[in-house]
């Protein structure tokens, strides 16, 4: 709906089409049946792989039409994905520290067989 | 100073902002950096989720065993309508169609105590099964039996007794922090939707202000987001 008779600042409702809303539904619902598919057959390690890119493109359908960050200000979505990567980034750094010290725990484990035991 | 004159000036503007869309686009920036600030705060477990994934990998292809992927399944699908009818209901408080705004709003409210009530079922089984976090894990004959059948469905031998048992204490606190965390959220979710839907009924947006319509839907997308990846890391494992 258009207001040409709005005054300066007041025209700021621009709603979605009830189409895109839609779609978008379907889409995740159709990715959710197809992770759990994924995920009934054995496929190895790429298991993983599969249902983080298909979590990731369902997350990304919600961020982006959803959460209209596709019609957000610039600020907002700088703010939304520099909070992601930072997040990437610190998941990267830990999990790049625990491979660093993996065969060190690896051995503590074989000459401690109590080990868990102990700590549980 | 504002030139505005007092009478042209709508209750619902604050006096410090010049223009409704000062007023949204101020609103949204605080929303989105709170919805950072979440990401972050969520981060810490999925770091803690990824560590004691890469040491254990047998621990979590064992613990999906106890998890119920038609459970988390049925949960996805609600949290996701919910989101649907969120984002309709921004949608209507634009277009002032009060009628579907409430009705979507009562659909995300129904849906919200839904996924609450599905995940207190899930929570209930592993409480009678003895799963519980951390020291008090003490799965009984309930959680054996369950983990039998799920074995010998996957073509191997069932365990004699409850000793032999894999110890997946460490796996079930990060369950119940995550899960928990984010039902936290869902929670607080309900009481802001319930908010909204008495200003809703109360009549109080408009097509230049419904500032707080699109606030709670994007912290409820963002509640939606997470458990995106949720279901895939808890109920999926190989």
């Amino acid at each position: 709906m258009h207001h040409s008779e709005e005054k300066p600042g007041y025209d700021l409702g621009h709603p979605a089409s009830m189409k895109m809303l839609w779609s978008i539904f379907g889409a995740l619902l159709v990715l959710t049946v197809l992770t759990v598919a994924v995920a009934q057959f054995n496929l190895g390690a790429i298991d993983f792989s599969i249902a983080m890119i298909i979590a990731t493109v369902k997350a990304t359908l919600v961020a982006v039409y959803f959460m209209h960050l596709n019609h957000d200000k610039g600020v907002n979505r700088l703010l939304f994905i520099g909070a992601i990567l930072f997040a990437g980034l610190f998941l990267a750094i830990a999990l790049g520290d625990v491979s660093e010290y993996h065969h060190e725990i690896e051995q503590h484990r074989i000459d401690n067989p109590d080990y868990m035991k102990k700590v549980g | 100073m504002s030139s505005s004159t007092h009478e042209d000036r709508p209750e619902w503007l604050a006096h410090f902002f010049e223009t409704p869309e000062q007023q949204f686009e101020a609103g949204k920036l605080g929303m989105w950096l709170f919805l950072v600030t979440e990401v972050l705060f969520f981060s810490g477990l999925f770091c803690a989720y990824a560590y004691y994934r890469s040491h254990h990998p047998e621990m979590f292809v064992d613990a999906h065993f106890f998890l119920s992927t038609k459970m988390g399944a049925i949960n996805t699908v609600v949290l996701i309508l919910s989101s649907f009818t969120m984002a309709t209901a921004v949608r209507n408080a634009q277009m002032e169609n009060r009628t579907w705004l409430i009705r979507n709003l009562v659909i995300t409210l129904v849906c919200a105590f839904g996924f609450l009530v599905i995940k207190a079922m899930e929570y209930t089984h592993k409480f009678h099964s003895g799963l519980f976090w951390g020291r008090s894990y003490a799965p009984n004959e309930v959680a054996l039996e369950e983990y039998n059948t799920a074995i010998v469905a996957a073509g191997r031998e069932p365990l004699a007794n409850l000793s032999q048992l894999p110890d997946l204490h460490q796996f079930f606190s990060i369950y119940y922090c995550m899960t928990g965390l984010h039902g936290i959220h869902v929670v607080l979710g309900i009481v802001a939707i319930g908010l909204l839907l008495r200003r809703a009924i109360r009549g109080d947006f408009n097509r230049h202000y419904f500032t707080a319509v699109d606030g709670v839907g994007l912290y409820w997308h963002l509640v939606d987001l997470i458990w995106i990846f949720l279901f895939p890391l808890m109920y999926l494992i190989h």
